[in-house]
């Protein structure tokens, strides 16, 4: 079970991320200020925090540089009132490793969290992924099923390196579109459905492959059939 | 509004003043010379007269034997050269005096006359001059002739004439002097406000016009401008905080709104019940989705934000904009094509930024295209700038509306039909002013469709500011 710390100073807010927290089987622990969050990050013991980047006492940017140059690399997501866009930029650079701005949904916080999560135990050295009978060759850029090659344009390839590392999470657009495009903003859904749309198709031929289901109003997950 | 020509150069009104002044002077100089020179020269005739009237009287009592004598003695006291005489006789020829010639102008009738070519006098100039003459016929038929040289009448006109010259030369020369500096000083300030408020148009609002020191009318006029701009920057500000605070007020509201949502949708419900719920939640998603829209074309109307520009090469980004598109074209049976020169420009800004403009535009260019149009993006490069073209020959955009589009929640009526926040140009437009690049909207090739241009200034090392 991970454990999560909530750093937010509005109660309501911080009873929906909780809630939404426990039900995706995490454990998490609330502070109200700053500096209460300050304390409980550096006493440690927590999988990933969830930081508000507007506190009364102390800004969010603070905290997260202070934990960053006491060397501790726990992940951070921060969740910002703030409007401007280089607020993300300085999120970034001071430490935080995502930005999600308010009103932001349930789904995209834990979906974001979780990945997160899964980051820090990803394998560098690993040179393929694999899925079902699906397997991604990352040096020759290649997918083979059951030893059949399947051509993948460029873009095809980005996506579903992204889902088959988040193999049977769910990845939202906003996610697909900052991992695979490296954009920031909002494309509009349209887009991205028909991008999966196409990888889709390649993939349905054969009955065994792992699907791609559309979660609706929340993204999608690659899934082995079972 | 009305504006004036730009390419006519300005002129100063301070100058235009001391052109007419100058004009008035020299009208006003001319005629109260005018006015001397006569009332001089009228006073000398009259004194000219009376002497010759004077003299010819003697001269009448004097006897015809002795006028000869008499003629000489008197005459000695006249000033040589002003007064003279001639005696004739009868028939013409000379007998005495310095007049050597009877003129045949002089009418015969003992009053004065003013002779404009004067008499011949046997004196070293023999230049004629003008004068007054007076022709008496004696008795004995002898015709005597008396003259005053109307010369000093002239030197006097000379020297007022001389006078009007100096006054004039000494009050014109500084006066074009003057009317030079006049004319490029204030110019010059004027110019200068004028770039301040070129600069304040483009968005930077905290900018005031120079003052100087001398506290004329320009400072005045300037004072007001400055103090009309203090007032705009903090209703603008004002209007900006009061948006921001509803924008905040509004986030969390909107986030626990759709969070409860949510929470409600895991609970078990009934068929129904449930089908509300997947509305209400839509319904919220499509709010949100309209309030970040809003509150994103917000923050790049703002023009300080340009904390991420850097130069980046253009055409990889259209390259980029054109794969990402290409399905959805295939998808519509549209075709998108790409048109890019082989050469790599940069432009400076943010590529992310533009990206999104990009996408917009795009995304505008599929949505109203009917199935089975084309939509082009094209990249050229012409006077060390970049044009960016996405032209589709789908419904167009009035000529009415296109200058509407770039707004706020701006839709055209034939476009109700389809979803769309309405948001997408005025997003590009707020992307655009902020890079300083230029939009502009045009027809499609033949009238149809839409061509939209979007003008990037090339990027050299030395222009970046």
């Amino acid at each position: 079970m991970s454990n999560a710390l909530v750093i937010e100073d509005d109660q309501v807010t911080a009873e929906i991320i909780v809630a939404e927290l426990q039900r995706h089987g995490f454990s998490s622990k609330w502070a109200a200020t700053g500096r209460d969050g300050l304390a409980l990050a550096i006493a440690g013991g927590y999988d990933a925090i969830t930081l508000d980047r507007m506190l009364p006492d102390f800004d969010g940017l603070t905290i997260v540089s202070t934990l960053r140059s006491l060397g501790i690399q726990t992940p951070v997501l921060m969740i910002s009132a703030l409007s401007d866009v280089d607020e993300r930029v300085l999120g970034l650079r001071a430490g935080g490793d995502d930005y999600l701005t308010k009103p932001f949904s349930a789904v995209e916080m834990v979906a974001r969290l979780d990945a997160l999560l899964r980051r820090t135990a990803a394998d560098p050295s690993n040179p393929h992924l694999s899925c079902g009978n699906l397997r991604l060759d990352l040096v020759e850029h290649k997918l083979t099923r059951n030893d059949e090659d399947i051509q993948l344009l460029p873009t095809e390839f980005k996506l579903l390196n992204f889902l088959m590392r988040s193999a049977g999470q769910l990845v939202t657009r906003t996610m697909l579109f900052e991992g695979v495009w490296g954009y920031h903003f909002d494309p509009g859904t349209n887009i991205i459905d028909v991008h999966i749309g196409r990888l889709r198709k390649k993939l349905e031929s054969d009955k065994d492959s792992p699907v791609i289901h559309t979660i609706r109003g929340a993204g999608y997950v690659l899934a082995t059939k079972k | 509004m009305s504006s004036l020509p730009k390419n006519e150069e300005w002129r100063s009104s301070g100058s235009r003043l001391i052109g007419f002044y100058a004009v008035f002077f020299v009208a006003w100089g001319a005629l109260f010379t005018g006015v001397l020179y006569w009332e001089i020269s009228h006073y000398l005739g009259t004194v000219a007269e009376r002497t010759l009237l004077q003299r010819a009287h003697y001269y009448q009592k004097v006897d015809d034997s002795n006028l000869l004598a008499e003629l000489a003695a008197s005459e000695a006291y006249s000033t040589p050269g002003i007064d003279a005489y001639g005696l004739f006789a009868p028939d013409g020829t000379h007998v005495a005096g310095d007049l050597l010639k009877l003129r045949s102008n002089l009418p015969d009738d003992g009053q004065v006359h003013y002779l404009e070519r004067g008499l011949s006098i046997a004196l070293p100039s023999t230049e004629t001059r003008s004068s007054y003459a007076l022709l008496a016929r004696r008795a004995d038929g002898h015709i005597l002739i008396l003259a005053r040289d109307g010369g000093s009448i002239s030197a006097v006109g000379g020297i007022i004439e001389q006078a009007l010259m100096w006054g004039l030369s000494l009050s014109l020369i500084p006066g074009l002097i003057g009317w030079r500096l006049l004319r490029r000083r204030p110019l010059r300030r004027v110019k200068r406000l004028q770039l301040c408020t070129e600069s304040i148009v483009s968005g930077n609002l905290a900018e005031r016009l120079p003052l100087s020191t001398r506290r004329d009318e320009l400072d005045m006029l300037a004072n007001a401008v400055n103090t009309m701009l203090d007032h705009i920057e903090q209703l603008m500000h004002e209007v900006k905080s009061v948006c921001d605070g509803i924008a905040h007020d509004l986030r969390t509201p909107l986030t626990r709104l759709r969070a409860r949502l949510y929470q409600l949708q895991q609970l078990p419900l009934a068929r129904e019940h449930k089908q509300t719920l997947n509305q209400a939640f839509e319904e919220s998603e499509s709010i949100m989705v309209r309030f970040q829209g809003l509150l994103r074309v917000a923050e790049l109307e703002d023009i300080r934000r340009r904390c991420a520009f850097a130069p980046f090469p253009i055409m990889a980004l259209l390259k980029q904009a054109h794969e990402f598109y290409e399905p959805m074209a295939l998808d519509r049976a549209q075709t998108l094509s790409l048109d890019i020169p082989s050469d790599c420009p940069r432009v400076y800004g943010d590529s992310s930024l533009l990206f999104e403009a990009l996408v917009n535009l795009l995304d505008n260019a599929i949505k109203f295209t009917p199935q089975g149009g084309h939509i082009q993006l094209r990249g050229s490069i012409k006077d060390a700038a970049v044009i960016i073209e996405v032209v589709d020959d789908g419904a167009g955009i009035p000529e009415a509306d296109r200058r509407h589009v770039i707004r706020r929640l701006y839709r055209g009526e034939g476009s109700q039909i389809n979803p769309g926040h309405g948001l997408g140009l005025s997003l590009v437009a707020a992307i655009v002013k902020l890079h300083g690049y230029t939009l502009d909207l045009h027809p499609g090739a033949s009238d149809r469709g839409t061509r939209v241009l979007i003008h990037c200034p090339m990027f050299s090392a030395q222009a970046t500011d």
